[in-house]
């Protein structure tokens, strides 16, 4: 990979795909959204010192989940010796108590949600801002087509390419299901 | 590994991407069977709702400050800006091996409650890959077109590498990087030799581009007759199903189209399709750009006076099987009409066999109706890219019910 060989320009593309679902899980574990953002990027520090070691990109999600819980737990603890954050109560105890079980699907919960956030960050450049705009901000095809100054027609061709190139079917319902709603409603006369 | 988040984590991405084997399942089953939280997360997880909603979380967050802080000790670490345009092409490859498509039965389960199929996995315990592969069919992945030469010689095109393929009276024949064909030079013949191209169902859209420059793409199941030059006074071309032409301007040759020895479009500099399957009881053609007009051809009316439709931009003429004559249909939605050309199925107030016939050709199936069909309309538009389970699911959703056979069969149902 040429993320091994140090390549910035993959570095780049990580990072760009994990920094927000891994700002999510760390803030989740702490509560804090600026020690999150601390912890996030040791994290990805962490990775890039390590560049050299993964054999895939499953083991570079499982290694930054696996060192951002670690480093949250840290801080949970370190925290709470000086900081009397009412709102950590509930995470510490849980923490604290060894309920690893919670720790593990808060984990779990993460990498699922973050592997399917890259996914569209994947998706290559004006694919992805449609998409983005359509999935993650409820964007209608006219609304897209006026603020990007194209023509619905674009829109509509590359959210067909997008729906092509991702692989998680859930991203692909909800289109599949404004289809759905729309026959139902225009086949009722039938 | 049983307890390993990431191990759990990387099943239900296989549940998710439709690659998860008979093991995995019952492994994701025993997970979430053993505790009531991990019920709850796996419902979570499985809920399309909850997912976008946590996405949408996800997507507010900023990633500047954090790049600024790994930046500040690790100068080197990103390139400068931010690259857009396709991302790592490497690491995107090395993906795509591991997590082939594979199961339409575990997209479908997905789209129903996904604990409800937990509950009740008992009844197709047959792995995934042997139940679901047969039983879907992929949208085209190759084009599958035949030219044939005034010779007679036939070419496969998508078994001969790009560069020139061939000369015809002095003019060079290209198949272009992106598999286009183009003919390239005026050529010194002074005889028309007539080339064709035929493009087959289950066949991706092909692109050419004639002699005067005039681009044609071809639908699947569809073909077009042309001289390798146009020489002489006028330009005439024939087609079958369905063609895009973008006509080259040359006031000094009118641009022909003759369909089945039925319908004639006098073109000149203009954007237009012609929609004219011979499953189909209505001949289309849908004007963009430009003017054409329609008429019976030659020898379709020769008892009758040849009554024409000139068309504007936006608008539609008929001609119905066994007719004569040319009816002005006025204004369509011509996004729906070029849905074709641009990777996806578009249906407006069509019935299932109308829907059907777009199907069979472009996924190469042969249908079967099992009983009266369900006399329901259908509207709105679906990516051209998705398989036959996919795109049919939505039929089910409508409550008519289908199967596929044997990988070449459609059946369908009659439905409420």
């Amino acid at each position: 990979m040429r993320f091994q060989q140090g390549d910035p320009a993959a570095a780049d593309i990580l990072f760009l795909r994990y920094v927000k679902p891994l700002s999510f899980f760390v803030e989740r574990l702490t509560g804090s959204a600026p020690d999150a953002q601390d912890i996030v990027a040791d994290t990805f520090i962490k990775l890039l010192e390590r560049r050299t070691q993964f054999k895939s990109l499953d083991n570079i999600r499982a290694f930054l989940y696996r060192v951002a819980r670690n480093a949250a737990i840290n801080f949970n603890l370190a925290s709470s010796r000086h900081r009397a954050a009412h709102e950590l109560i509930g995470y510490l105890a849980r923490a604290a108590e060894g309920r690893e079980d919670w720790l593990d699907n808060e984990q779990i919960r993460g990498e699922v949600l973050g592997a399917i956030y890259a996914e569209i960050e994947e998706l290559p450049g004006r694919c992805r801002e449609i998409f983005k705009a359509i999935f993650l901000q409820g964007l209608s095809n006219e609304e897209i087509a006026a603020r990007m100054g194209i023509e619905i027609q674009t829109v509509r061709s590359q959210k067909s390419r997008a729906i092509g190139l991702l692989r998680a079917q859930l991203l692909k319902k909800g289109q599949l299901l404004a289809v759905i709603y729309l026959l139902d409603l225009l086949s009722v006369h039938a | 590994m049983a307890n390993d988040p990431s191990h759990i984590a990387n099943l239900l991405l296989r549940l998710h991407r439709g690659t998860l084997s008979d093991t995995d399942r019952q492994e994701l089953e025993a997970w979430a069977a053993s505790s009531a939280g991990n019920a709850a997360l796996y419902r979570e997880l499985t809920d399309e709702e909850t997912v976008q909603a946590a996405l949408r979380e996800i997507e507010r967050y900023d990633e500047t400050p954090i790049r600024e802080r790994i930046l500040a000790q690790l100068p080197e670490a990103f390139s400068a800006v931010r690259k857009e345009g396709p991302p790592d092409v490497r690491l995107r490859t090395w993906r795509r091996t591991i997590f082939r498509w594979s199961a339409a039965a575990a997209i479908i389960i997905l789209l129903g409650t996904g604990l409800w199929w937990l509950i009740w996995p008992k009844s197709p315990t047959v792995p995934v890959a042997q139940t679901t592969k047969p039983a879907d069919i992929a949208a085209p992945a190759i084009n599958r077109a035949t030219l044939i030469l005034a010779s007679g010689q036939k070419v496969a095109l998508d078994s001969i590498k790009s560069g020139q393929l061939a000369t015809q009276g002095g003019t060079k024949i290209e198949k272009e990087a992106n598999g286009q064909i183009a003919y390239i030079g005026t050529g010194g013949s002074a005889a028309l030799l007539y080339n064709t191209l035929t493009n087959p169902r289950g066949s991706q859209v092909i692109t050419l581009t004639l002699g005067d420059g005039t681009k044609v793409w071809l639908n699947a199941e569809s073909s077009i007759r042309y001289p390798a030059v146009f020489i002489g006074a006028e330009r005439t071309v024939e087609v079958t199903g369905e063609a895009y032409f973008e006509v080259a301007k040359d006031a000094s040759k009118p641009f022909k189209v003759v369909i089945k020895d039925q319908e004639e479009v006098d073109v000149l500099g203009t954007k237009f399709n012609i929609h004219a399957y011979q499953d189909e009881n209505v001949l289309k053609t849908t004007l963009l750009e430009g003017s054409v007009q329609v008429q019976p051809a030659d020898g379709a009316s020769p008892n009758q006076q040849r009554r024409s439709v000139v068309l504007r931009p936006g608008e539609q003429a008929e001609l119905a099987e066994n007719s004569n004559v040319v009816r002005m249909a006025g204004a369509v939605d011509t996004a729906a009409v070029m849905a074709w050309k641009n990777g996806a199925f578009a249906f407006e107030e069509a019935t299932i066999k109308e829907v059907v016939r777009q199907l069979s050709r472009w996924y190469d199936v042969e249908v079967e109706y099992q009983g009266p069909v369900s006399s329901r309309t259908f509207s709105g538009e679906i990516g051209r890219n998705l398989t036959l389970s996919q795109v049919l699911h939505v039929l089910t959703k409508s409550h008519i019910p289908y199967r596929i056979e044997n990988g070449n069969k459609l059946i369908i149902g009659s439905g409420d």
